[in-house]
């Protein structure tokens, strides 16, 4: 790239600085928070928003963050990522309102759903596509481990839950189903299996 | 021996040969007086068993009409119904149930309701745990524990088995929760209504449909092809057998609850039942022949939280209703016999003309178990169902 730094720890400092303003950088950034936040294949004008931001700022990664929680794209339903084993963990447990004791056993979770914790593969990190998420065994592992987990909110109302945690995200054929179930339990675990509630 | 259902004189005759061979001390030895103490297993059956489905009462003239495709053959014809005395026969699927009544060892009642008359899975199911006309914060099997002999330091009188304790045994006693290994399987029914929510997703729609299929779960209530086939008793027989070594240990809990599910078949009864019975079935003589000895100091009482509407709906299923059929098993349980009275079927005698007319309350069981079984004090059983003074406790359940 024609650039030639110094030996030692300044140089590598002045070439992190050189390379963060970029705009090849900036681009891909935009692209990998794009992809994350809002969609698998994210709409060309969020990239170019959020590039834009990068651009101006010359990396600023606050407000490249704001500019994202401001994308109509990133909110718009249906939700299209798909939540990787961890982000649905959290969702499930959050949503039953799982006592602080639990977290003992989630590293154990983590790797049965898939998503060991502190043991992403190196170099490239969490995959972020649903294809890399979404494997038959993966996701009947969710299915499962969900319905154990909605043995604790036994007594809590699934419609009620489901509009706590989804809003207008809910689908009304998950709301008919939950209704139908044979019991507290089996509603829970169809809200918490519905394709809404493992997306964000 | 069906002793409902013989006449007059020979019950009577039958009686009076009972009183005398319980003269004998050897006799009354070997039938009650089984050395320790009482052993209570309550099993429920979430969703809603169709009691004229599961316990057909071929006899009565309204049936075949009402039931058409539900109304399967009478006894003796093939896949027909197994007798239980010329008036009522037992689903094919629950044989070894059919082998227990033919032992004296399984008591069938019919047309028990609770006192609610809701049709909603979660308030009935709340109400029949609560033991009461209203939800409780704890339920009437944990209130009975209280009253028994502590038991020994460091364990626990009542055993939940599954992934949680049911309403029925939480409250104040002291109750241990054990899930065997390998069981956190889905009841079938439920993977195919999370199959059916997910099918219009294009990623995990055709995921979870793999991934069933690799894993071998029940196939015939999820695909047409495989519908006849019965399942295995799986699960349930696995959480049985728990319960049934757990109880048969010399300090082990007195009294123990665990569930089954995938009543609640709206749509393709016929086939959707197929496995449950079986499961049912097979878990219940896992059970037996897990407490070896103990069973004879035993009783389980299978209840579900109401039954199904009389008619057949327009999916060749049922939908929620009022009465319907429970089971006490057991070697202490004076079996053998029907019990409750029969409201018939005629559309005049249907409850709000669309469900089996409850006549028996299904506390009356429960207490007459707590009171004749576990031999608890009219104050204990009281304190288990409360407000529930006009509902006798049901005599003549247990052996004397």
């Amino acid at each position: 790239m024609g650039q030639e730094f110094m030996e030692g720890e300044q140089g590598g400092l002045a070439a992190l600085a050189w390379l963060a303003d970029q705009e090849a950088t900036h681009r891909h950034l935009a692209r990998k928070l794009a992809i994350h936040f809002v969609a698998d294949s994210p709409p060309p004008a969020a990239v170019d928003a959020l590039f834009a931001v990068l651009r101006d700022t010359r990396g600023d990664l606050g407000a490249v963050a704001r500019r994202l929680v401001a994308l109509d794209a990133a909110w718009k339903p249906p939700l299209s990522k798909l939540r990787a084993p961890v982000d649905y963990m959290m969702a499930v447990l959050r949503a039953l309102e799982a006592p602080a004791q639990i977290t003992a056993g989630l590293i154990n979770t983590s790797q049965f759903l898939g998503q060991p914790i502190w043991n992403a593969r190196a170099p490239n990190g969490w995959p972020d596509q649903m294809a890399d998420w979404a494997a038959p065994e993966a996701i009947l592992r969710r299915v499962e481990w969900a319905f154990g987990q909605a043995g604790r909110g036994a007594g809590r109302d699934a419609a009620t839950l489901a509009e706590a945690v989804m809003g207008p995200l809910i689908q009304p054929e998950t709301l008919r189903a939950a209704s139908r179930a044979g019991s507290a339990r089996e509603a829970l675990t169809l809200v918490l299996t519905s394709p809404e509630f493992q997306r964000r | 021996m069906n002793k409902a259902h013989l006449p007059a004189l020979g019950r009577r005759a039958l009686l009076l040969g009972l009183g005398a061979s319980l003269a004998l001390p050897g006799v009354r030895l070997a039938f009650a007086q089984a050395p320790g103490p009482a052993r209570l297993v309550v099993v429920l059956l979430r969703g809603g068993l169709d009691g004229l489905y599961a316990v057909q009462p071929y006899a009565d003239p309204d049936f075949t009409e009402l039931r058409g495709p539900l109304a399967l053959p009478e006894p003796g014809r093939e896949d027909g119904l197994l007798d239980l005395g010329g008036r009522f026969g037992l689903h094919p699927r629950l044989s070894c149930i059919h082998a227990m009544f033919r032992e004296n060892e399984a008591l069938i009642l019919h047309a028990v309701a609770g006192p609610w008359r809701t049709r909603s899975h979660f308030d009935a199911q709340d109400l029949l745990e609560s033991g009461a006309e209203q939800r409780l914060a704890s339920g009437w099997l944990n209130r009975a524990l209280a009253a028994l002999p502590p038991p020994p330091a460091g364990r626990a009188a009542g055993l939940a088995i599954g992934t949680t304790t049911p309403l029925l045994l939480r409250g104040r006693a002291r109750v241990d929760n054990f899930m065997p290994r390998g069981v956190a399987e889905l009841p079938p029914d439920l993977m195919a209504r999370i199959l059916d929510l997910n099918a219009r997703d294009r990623a995990l729609g055709p995921s979870l449909r793999d991934g069933v299929r690799a894993r071998g779960y029940v196939l015939e209530t999820l695909g047409e092809a495989a519908r006849q086939r019965p399942a295995p008793g799986g699960q349930f027989a696995v959480l049985a057998k728990a319960a049934g070594q757990l109880m048969a240990a010399p300090q082990g809990p007195s009294v123990a609850a665990f569930e089954l599910g995938g009543w609640d078949t709206h749509a393709q009864q016929a086939a959707r039942l197929n496995a449950p019975l079986a499961q049912m079935d097979e878990g219940l003589v896992a059970l037996k022949q897990a407490l070896g000895d103990v069973w004879r100091r035993t009783a389980v009482l299978v209840v579900t939280e109401f039954g199904r509407t009389a008619r057949v709906n327009g999916t060749l299923g049922t939908d929620h209703g009022t009465g319907g059929a429970a089971f006490i098993l057991g070697g202490a349980v004076q079996g053998g016999r029907m019990l409750g009275d029969w409201p018939g079927l005629a559309p005049a005698k249907l409850f709000q003309n669309r469900d089996l007319w409850p006549t028996t309350d299904i506390r009356s069981l429960a207490k007459g178990l707590l009171r004749d079984h576990l031999r608890l004090p009219r104050a204990a059983v009281d304190a288990a169902f409360p407000n529930s003074g006009e509902t006798a406790p049901l005599g003549g359940i247990i052996r004397v």
